[in-house]
């Protein structure tokens, strides 16, 4: 008898938790943020509907309000889904909130514990819900995850490092060291992954070209299966090549392409001079060389060492480019404000601190690129 | 009421499961916020902090076997009346029940805020408090024996889990642990008093010992229990370090619950929702050992029955994770716990020692010039 009540009241007892059902769930898959000029939050939510009449299976709603939780309340009221955020893949803040600020839009996104950290965040060229809005006109299917897809897909071949939301926090908060996100901007009436955006704090201060992300990227991650074109100069491989110089004379540039795949890379940054603030960064790139738009005959080491060094020239100009663009807007995702940080004495950066110094900085670039491989031709 | 108990051989229990006594009692909700609390503290060097208060809490385990082994079968109860006589004895021993009550409470809140904040924001503490406490009687209602096989079996069933840090621990950023011993000695030494309400529990050790068969061998399971709990706390402190930042960290409550956010599997996209269900098994053999104590303590030194005892303390229990729903209130009672606890569990076994040894020595000249 009483394990029969004790039975009892558990089953009945668990029916005081709100039931879900799945079919009522309007499942956010991407937001957006927009900051609106009278200081409004406009998001746009594209979310999932479970619904098996149907063939489109996402849908998209807008809701304005003061605070993220509340224009999602406002949204709600445009559709009979119950809009949740637990499988919520993608936030995308419009360019000039991003230029504002993105911290305070986050802080609902830390507070909230059903919000996972995996989630991806992106910037987009325009305002967020024009993005959205062109996603969902461009893509068959998922079109709630299209954003995400081209953010997943490129972020695992290494064209952009990984930001979700667990990272960008701790770019934000480690001292010396500056969030990035990459940029989605439209071309064509397309989403595009165009470049990637370089935060000073936790506002949006400038932008670099995708093509350039994976200098960044290296530092964070080793890279594998990337893709890389360099320009490089013909002249130094003028008595290798098989082309005749008339077909160069056409072209008019006395450059020439390679495309490698990176097979591996390292990088190692080290304080030198902490006084001087003098580092010195060494990345080693480990490729198979995969089209050359001129043809050099690669039966000689030499000439596959002298091609190695022209790629370690290109890409250490590369570095130094970035380096210079970077202190100038001064932020810093290299990280070397980490590195200065735990090579001083106590430890400790102050809020801000780095960036009096940044600006100042020397960097000693040491690129070894190693050619392993040339496919099946010599 | 003696001080030597007899317990019936069909009670007691092997000391090989006083490893997963200890080792389970000592994990239990703590865990899931200690990492902030020992950060907040000593910074980077958290990690050392666990190690001395790991140390200290060995050191402590030995003191407690020392007293256990002046006698024949005793516990603490038995212990403090033959020391301080009956009334004083009978006082302590009363305060060690409540305190026991008092950390079931706090262990029962907590998992019920637990889930509030990450599964069912609107779901009434009674309504958990109702669940988990019928979970806790039902076990306590098998006795000691039944209580001991839950406690081995979810053991292996919680344990597991520790798995799933391979994702986060793959994130870990090593820069965060740079520059090593940059905390002062007092900031360790303030790091380690933050563990004590994450390691407490091992005080089960004064009550259960007339329990255990083979007394002799109870030593290294015990050991090796502690060993066990401090290296999961060691693991999870390391990993969050290394995968927070440091300023996020001093803020961070649950922080290894939160580290489970970034695992996922193709099947499961929120594997944090699994965790904080599946800390159940962490925190119910915790309860529910507590429970037996508070019981059986009760039965001990006033001769109620344990059923009454555990029927009414279950009641007041579930009264009462109905008032403690405010955050901050939960706060300072895991607060005022933790500094009874670090008086009752780690400082006061060593007063105890000398008292203990003092007293036998006078029993034996007595005894030798009575002979005379």
């Amino acid at each position: 008898m009483k394990k029969l009540i004790v039975l009892a009241s558990i089953i009945v007892l668990s029916g005081c938790v709100q039931p879900r059902t799945i079919e009522d769930m309007g499942i956010i898959l991407t937001r957006g943020v927009d900051k609106l000029e009278d200081n409004n939050i406009e998001t746009t939510i594209s979310y999932f509907e479970f619904n098996a009449q149907q063939k489109e299976y996402s849908n998209i709603v807008t809701g304005r309000a003061n605070t993220i939780k509340q224009a999602r309340i406002d949204a709600n009221r445009k559709t009979d889904f119950r809009l949740t955020p637990g499988s919520s893949k993608l936030e995308v803040y419009g360019r000039e909130t991003a230029e504002k600020g993105v911290l305070r839009y986050l802080d609902t996104l830390i507070r909230d514990a059903r919000v996972s950290d995996t989630m991806l965040l992106a910037i987009s060229d325009t305002t967020a819900k024009e993005l959205l809005y062109k996603a969902e006109k461009h893509a068959d299917v998922n079109t709630g995850l299209y954003l995400h897809y081209i953010l997943e897909r490129n972020i695992l071949n290494n064209v952009i490092p990984r930001v979700n939301l667990q990272d960008f926090l701790r770019f934000y908060f480690d001292k010396g060291q500056d969030p990035f996100l990459p940029i989605l901007s439209i071309s064509n009436d397309k989403p595009v992954l165009s470049s990637l955006a370089l935060f000073q704090d936790d506002k949006m201060v400038g932008q670099l070209p995708i093509e350039k992300a994976y200098l960044i990227g290296a530092f964070h991650k080793d890279l594998r299966d990337l893709f890389l074109e360099v320009a490089l100069p013909s002249e130094p491989f003028k008595g290798q090549m098989r082309t005749d110089a008339q077909s160069k004379n056409e072209t008019g540039i006395d450059k020439f392409f390679a495309l490698l795949t990176v097979l591996n890379s390292k990088s190692k940054s080290k304080i030198t001079d902490i006084q001087k603030l003098k580092f010195r960064t060494e990345v080693t790139f480990d490729v198979s060389l995969m089209e050359l738009t001129e043809e050099i005959k690669l039966n000689n080491p030499k000439v596959v060492r002298k091609l190695e060094k022209e790629v370690e020239k290109e890409i250490k100009k590369q570095y130094e480019q970035l380096l210079a663009k970077l202190q100038e807007l001064n932020t810093d995702p290299l990280g070397y404000g980490t590195i200065y940080r735990i090579n001083k004495p106590n430890g400790e950066l102050k809020e801000g601190e780095w960036y009096d110094y940044f600006p100042d900085i020397h960097v000693d670039y040491h690129v070894n690129v190693r050619i392993f491989r040339h496919g099946t031709e010599r | 009421m003696d001080v030597n108990l007899k317990v019936k051989a069909n009670l007691r229990i092997r000391a090989f499961y006083l490893f997963f006594v200890i080792g389970s009692i000592q994990i239990g909700v703590g865990v899931m916020g200690s990492p902030m609390y020992v950060f907040r503290e000593a910074r980077q060097d958290s990690w050392i902090s666990i190690i001395i208060a790991y140390i200290f809490i060995l050191f402590v385990l030995f003191v407690m076997l020392r007293i256990l082994r002046q006698y024949d079968n005793a516990d603490i109860f038995g212990i403090q009346v033959d020391l301080f006589g009956k009334w004083l004895g009978m006082a302590l021993g009363t305060f060690y029940i409540i305190y026991f009550f008092v950390t079931l409470l706090t262990v029962l809140v907590t998992y019920i805020e637990v889930i509030q904040i990450f599964i069912f924001p609107e779901i009434s503490s009674l309504v958990l408090g109702v669940l988990l406490l019928s979970l806790v009687i039902y076990s306590v209602l098998g006795g000691i024996r039944v209580i001991i096989g839950v406690v081995f079996l979810f053991f292996f069933l919680a344990h597991w889990l520790l798995l799933l840090l391979y994702e986060p621990a793959r994130n870990i950023e090593l820069d965060h642990f740079r520059p090593v011993l940059n905390a002062s000695v007092m900031e360790l030494l303030k790091g380690s008093r933050e563990t004590v309400f994450t390691f407490a529990g091992f005080e089960i050790l004064f009550i259960i010992y007339p329990f255990i068969q083979n007394k002799k061998q109870a030593g290294r399971p015990v050991y090796w229990g502690t060993t066990w709990a401090a290296a999961i706390v060691f693991i999870n402190t390391v990993i969050s370090i290394g995968y927070f930042s440091p300023q996020r960290m001093e803020e961070m409550e649950w922080s290894v619950l939160s580290l489970f956010k970034i695992v996922k599997f193709p099947f499961i996209e929120r594997f944090d929702y699994i965790v904080v269900a599946e800390w159940m098994m962490v925190t119910l053999p915790n309860m529910i050992l507590l429970m037996w104590v508070i019981t059986y303590g009760l039965k001990r030194m006033y001769k109620v029955p344990q059923k009454i005892t555990l029927y009414v303390s279950a009641g007041i229990l579930f009264v009462l994770c109905g008032f403690v729903t405010y955050h901050y209130w939960i706060m300072n009672l895991t607060d005022a716990l933790s500094n009874i606890a670090f008086w009752v569990v780690y400082i006061y076994p060593l007063i105890l020692l000398p008292l203990v040894i003092l007293k036998k020595k006078l029993r034996k000249r007595k005894k030798g010039s009575d002979q005379k």
